[in-house]
């Protein structure tokens, strides 16, 4: 699992400053994965499932309405980096903001990826994003 | 005194004005520590060493060491004492005068044997003068004979003589021995001079395996008859400092207890040997004055932790990765905390040749007020590293038992010209060295301290 | 297969068919038969009414093709064409739903030959006529005239429909007939029909099945006044007159009829007095409609009930009080129960067509492909005619029902809020009870899509609308 999100994340490079690359390996590389993936799963069962199955709305289904929770999820995934940097930490470095992208990146490939099973579960949201 | 102490910023100012207070006041190191020491002695002296969390000094990540027994449990069921009572001890004891100054030796020995006298952490004190044999004596008398002088004095002894009959004698039952002398030592054949350190390995050839030896070395007036090691006499000697030496002899565990408690604070030199190699609080700093781009791969899960296993992760001559270990080298005897010294014979042993040993230096203000991990550790030695390793690479850093540079000076091949140095005071440490070294690798006689180090590739 | 041959005569049958047409649409059920023919009887080939009423009958016949037959839904019942219920042979009988009467634009003198009738017969024919019968052309029908219907129509048997019809009667096939009374056309024509096909000594084929068939009527009295003006051929003053003698006639002339349905209604607002021709084109009435669920009604009846007692079975309509706006809540209970949910159904359908479905961006919708279908597949046009045809559509019928003289007005169709659309029944909402909101259609919609298998997404639209509409329906309104 730590290895899975160290690949993840070190696509962008090693962490920096390099001091700190162990939190980032043993404790932040995971928890932002993990909370990333968690979150963005949250979001997808609230839009798909929450509010457009059981809470029967079919007029916040639409593409823009798909784009707003993607936006919210990656400033959600944005931001985690920069809290789980803080709790942790780690020197500040314009690496933590660096990281921030990528991870509010991925949240909004997960999410987008994630979208085209969820939807399948969903009723008035079936065809969002398309 | 604050070395150890960590302040986190918010608890800074709390502890500030108590700061002052302490500041102000008239406490000296000694005095607090004699305070706690005799609080912690009191229930000690039932003879049942209980290790309480009161007493346990937590200190960072610092491995247990010598340092932290003696602190928590010292105790010394018997103590020796022998003094040398032989006529080359007079000048150092003159038969005092109405208003005749004392010398040095007289201040120091007296006020050692009355602080050894008193002190709590020893059960059973024994005192002896050292004549053809050692002679009982009690604290009193041997008192009034440092400081009155010595009315008799006995035939000399050769040192080896001593050396085997206080080894072999008075070391059993975890007892330790010192033995105040000047520690002339003449073999009978002058030819048999180049033999002093075999002599002195062999006359503690016999002695118990865990057998250690601190020697500390003074100087001090000597009033009287000087009688140099080969042949004849110097009377009315001497204008210069005499050097004396009191060496502690007994379990190395004791041995080191014994150092870092009552010889404290001795002015003067010292050679330890025998004692277990320190394992000194130690890490590699993450944070502090690195260069380069590695990381401590052991840290764990909390940022800016240290440990011992670096991964390099790019390394070159020209931009080489620079790491900081931090040693906490408090517990060790004075010479070993020298950064000249350690800048000298603190060396990186491995198979590489990529890393080295940049620099040492001591703990600044700075660096205690720091915050940081670096506040815990008292030196800092650099480590540059040249290329990135291929493999993992053991390493260990180490300060070699190396003949303290003083001995060389106090040591002399001829005394017939009474001077600050002793007659072959190196062949007879030497000797020493060589002795304990080899019965036991994990000794400082072989290695004053060790880190086991690491590094890898990332 | 029983079939439903209904016979609409005049410019009133126009406009009953056409408000059948629509509770068909609306999916009222029409048991015991599973095909209606209608079989429109107008000389006049102009009339407006008429032709309305065919071009909603193609529309609705198109649909129904599409859609086949289903359990329930709108335009659940087959309406189809004469000709198309059998293989012509002879290819003499057009595929419409209009008798055609081969264009007759001669006068009645001169379809009468009154110039070669000898002396005597011009004398009786100039009794029982008057000039202005003779001279007036047959092309705009028999304009109130039943004296001049009568002699045309007789020759209807003999007409290629007629015999086509017969040959393709079946047993267990029905006949109904709609007319007015008070006409010209209907008056005379329904009496004339029946007698030829109920007649012992027909030269028509199935001459049995035709006269054992189960056979209703509906006559409706005045229930318009026209205009009083003076060069008027007809003159609404004397359509009490002409009822009188017709009621008369009926009395003892009836025979071979299973159940006859009066409808009448005290006279209002005066139409436009139009004869005939393009200028015939009158509101939709409430009369109409209930003339047509007077059919639904004798279909509900089996043969059994039909022919249980002696002669034929009168039915007359009373509304639960005499209201010039006629909303759910006036009408009798068995009224209500047959036509308050369909019609609303199809108001919601109509409503929520014309608002929503072309700017629909939710997974039904994409899932029907709906937004190129409306643009580009006929069908969808062929529905958006049906509902929203200005001249024939649904909307125009609601609208010409509410604002006719009396007024059948049971919804606010100025509103597009779904809550309010039954007038004296709105929706209740609450705080999370948003009522027919869009939101809940959509809702509705897309649930239903999922559930519905269907290839063909034009039924499939069908079959959605219908659900959701009785979902809503039933859900939110539950009961006027």
């Amino acid at each position: 699992m730590k290895s899975f999100f160290r690949a993840l994340y070190e696509v962008i490079g090693l962490p920096q400053p390099s001091s700190e690359t162990p939190v980032y390996r043993e404790v932040i590389f995971p928890n932002i994965g993990l909370l990333n993936i968690g979150i963005t799963l949250a979001l997808l069962v609230l839009f798909y499932l929450v509010i457009n199955r059981y809470m029967r709305v079919a007029t916040f289904s639409r593409p823009r309405h798909w784009a707003l929770f993607l936006g919210l999820n990656a400033l959600i995934a944005f931001v985690i980096v920069i809290a789980q940097a803080n709790g942790q930490n780690v020197e500040s470095h314009s690496y933590i903001y660096w990281l921030a992208l990528l991870n509010a990146i991925y949240a909004a490939v997960f999410f987008f990826i994630l979208s085209l099973i969820f939807r399948k579960l969903s009723v008035n949201a079936s065809t969002t994003p398309f | 005194m604050f070395g150890p102490m960590r302040f986190s910023s918010l608890s800074f100012y709390k502890v500030l004005p108590a700061l002052a207070v302490l500041l102000a006041g008239c406490y000296s190191r000694s005095d607090m520590e004699a305070e706690q020491g005799a609080g912690k002695t009191t229930p000690a002296a039932t003879e049942q060493p209980e290790p309480t969390a009161a007493a346990t000094k937590p200190k960072g990540n610092t491995a247990p060491g010598p340092a932290k027994t003696a602190a928590s449990a010292t105790s010394f069921p018997q103590v020796n004492v022998f003094l040398e009572v032989s006529g080359s001890m007079q000048g150092f004891m003159p038969a005092a005068g109405a208003n005749a100054q004392t010398t040095q030796f007289q201040q120091q020995v007296s006020e050692w044997l009355s602080g050894l006298e008193r002190d709590g952490r020893v059960q059973q004190r024994r005192y002896f003068r050292i004549a053809d044999r050692p002679i009982a004596d009690t604290y009193r008398a041997l008192s009034e004979t440092v400081r009155r002088g010595i009315r008799q004095p006995a035939t000399s002894t050769s040192i080896p003589a001593i050396l085997d009959t206080v080894a072999n004698r008075y070391l059993a039952d975890e007892a330790i021995s010192v033995i105040i002398s000047d520690f002339i030592y003449s073999p009978q054949n002058p030819g048999d001079v180049p033999y002093i350190n075999t002599d002195i390995a062999d006359a503690l050839a016999h002695s118990r395996r865990d057998l250690a030896v601190s020697v500390y070395a003074f100087k001090s007036d000597f009033k009287g008859t000087y009688y140099p090691a080969m042949k004849g006499k110097v009377a009315g000697c001497c204008p210069q400092p005499i050097p004396y030496y009191m060496w502690v002899l007994g379990p190395a565990e004791l041995v080191g207890q014994f150092d870092a408690t009552l010889m404290k604070d001795q002015r003067g030199e010292q050679a330890h040997f025998g004692l277990a190699a320190a394992e000194v609080p130690s890490s590699v700093l993450s944070r502090f004055h690195r260069k380069g781009t590695w990381f401590v791969a052991d840290a764990g899960k909390q940022a800016g932790a240290g440990g011992h296993a670096v991964a390099v992760e790019e390394a070159t001559a020209e931009e080489p990765a620079e790491f900081v270990v931090g040693l906490d080298l408090a517990q060790l005897p004075e010479l070993f905390q020298k950064p000249e010294y350690l800048q000298k014979n603190l060396a990186l042993r491995g198979n590489t040749t990529t890393a080295k040993v940049a620099k040492v230096e001591a703990a600044t203000e700075a660096t205690r007020r720091s915050g940081g991990p670096e506040a815990a550790y008292t030196h800092f030695a650099t480590i540059r590293v040249t290329a990135k390793p291929r493999s993992k690479q053991d390493l260990t850093l180490a300060l070699p038992a190396a003949r303290p540079t003083w001995v060389q000076q106090w040591s002399t091949a001829n005394d017939s010209k009474p001077g600050p140095y002793t007659f072959a005071l190196n062949r007879q440490l030497d000797g020493l060295q060589r002795l304990l070294a080899s019965r036991n690798t994990g000794t400082n006689a072989a290695d004053v301290l060790r880190v086991s180090l690491s590094i890898q590739p990332d | 297969m029983a079939k439903l041959f209904l016979f609409g005569i005049g410019g009133t049958g126009s406009r009953v068919v056409r408000s059948l047409t629509m509770l068909l649409a609306s999916g009222i059920e029409l048991p015991n038969c599973q095909q209606v023919v209608p079989i429109i009887i107008d000389p006049d080939a102009h009339n407006a009414d008429m032709n309305r009423t065919v071009q909603l009958l193609q529309t609705y016949q198109q649909i129904y093709k599409r859609l086949g037959p289903r359990e329930e839904g709108f335009f659940k019942t087959d309406i189809s064409t004469l000709s198309s219920i059998s293989q012509d042979v002879n290819g003499s009988v057009k595929d419409t739903f209009v008798f055609d009467f081969g264009g007759i634009n001669r006068s009645f003198r001169d379809y009468l030959g009154y110039n070669s009738l000898p002396v005597e017969s011009k004398a009786l024919v100039e009794s029982l006529f008057t000039t202005d019968n003779l001279e007036s052309p047959l092309t705009i029908g028999f304009r109130g005239s039943p004296n001049v219907g009568s002699i045309v129509l007789n020759k209807l048997a003999e007409s290629p429909e007629m015999r086509f019809f017969a040959d393709n009667f079946q047993q267990d096939d029905r006949v109904f007939f709609v007319s007015s009374i008070f006409g010209g056309t209907g008056a005379a024509g329904f009496p004339l029909l029946l007698k030829n096909l109920k007649d012992p000594n027909t030269r028509l084929s199935n001459a049995r099945y035709l006269r054992d068939a189960l056979t209703g009527a509906v006559t409706v009295m005045p229930y318009f006044a026209l205009q009083s003006e003076d060069q008027q051929v007809i003159d609404s003053n004397n359509f009490l007159t002409k009822t009188k003698a017709a009621l008369g006639y009926y009395e003892n002339h009836l025979q071979g009829l299973d159940a006859l349905y009066y409808l009448a209604d005290t006279p209002d607002t005066p139409y436009d007095n139009q004869p005939g021709g393009v200028g015939q084109r009158n509101k939709a009435h409430i009369i109409e409609m209930l003339a047509a669920l007077s059919i639904v009604d004798f279909m509900h009846y089996t043969s059994l009930e039909l022919r249980s007692g002696q002669g034929p079975l009168f039915h007359e309509y009373g509304l639960e009080g005499d209201t010039a706006e006629v909303q759910f809540q006036h009408l009798p209970t068995e009224t209500k129960d047959m036509v308050a949910q369909h019609l609303t159904q199809l108001l919601y359908f109509t409503k929520y067509h014309k608002q929503h479905l072309p700017s629909d961006d939710a997974p039904y919708a994409k899932n029907l492909n709906l937004q190129y279908a409306l643009k580009n597949e006929p069908i969808f046009k062929q529905l958006d005619a049906f509902l929203h045809n200005p001249d024939f559509g649904v909307d125009g019928w609601f609208n010409e029902l509410s604002q006719n003289r009396r007024a059948f007005r049971p919804f606010n169709l100025a509103t597009d809020d779904f809550n309010m659309m039954i007038n004296g029944k709105p929706v209740e909402t609450g705080f999370f009870n948003k009522g027919i909101s869009r939101n809940y259609l959509l809702d509705a919609l897309n649930t239903q899509e999922k559930k519905v298998p269907d290839d063909d997404s034009f039924r499939k639209l069908i079959t959605l609308m219908y659900g959701v509409t009785d979902e809503a329906f039933r859900d939110k309104v539950k009961v006027v």
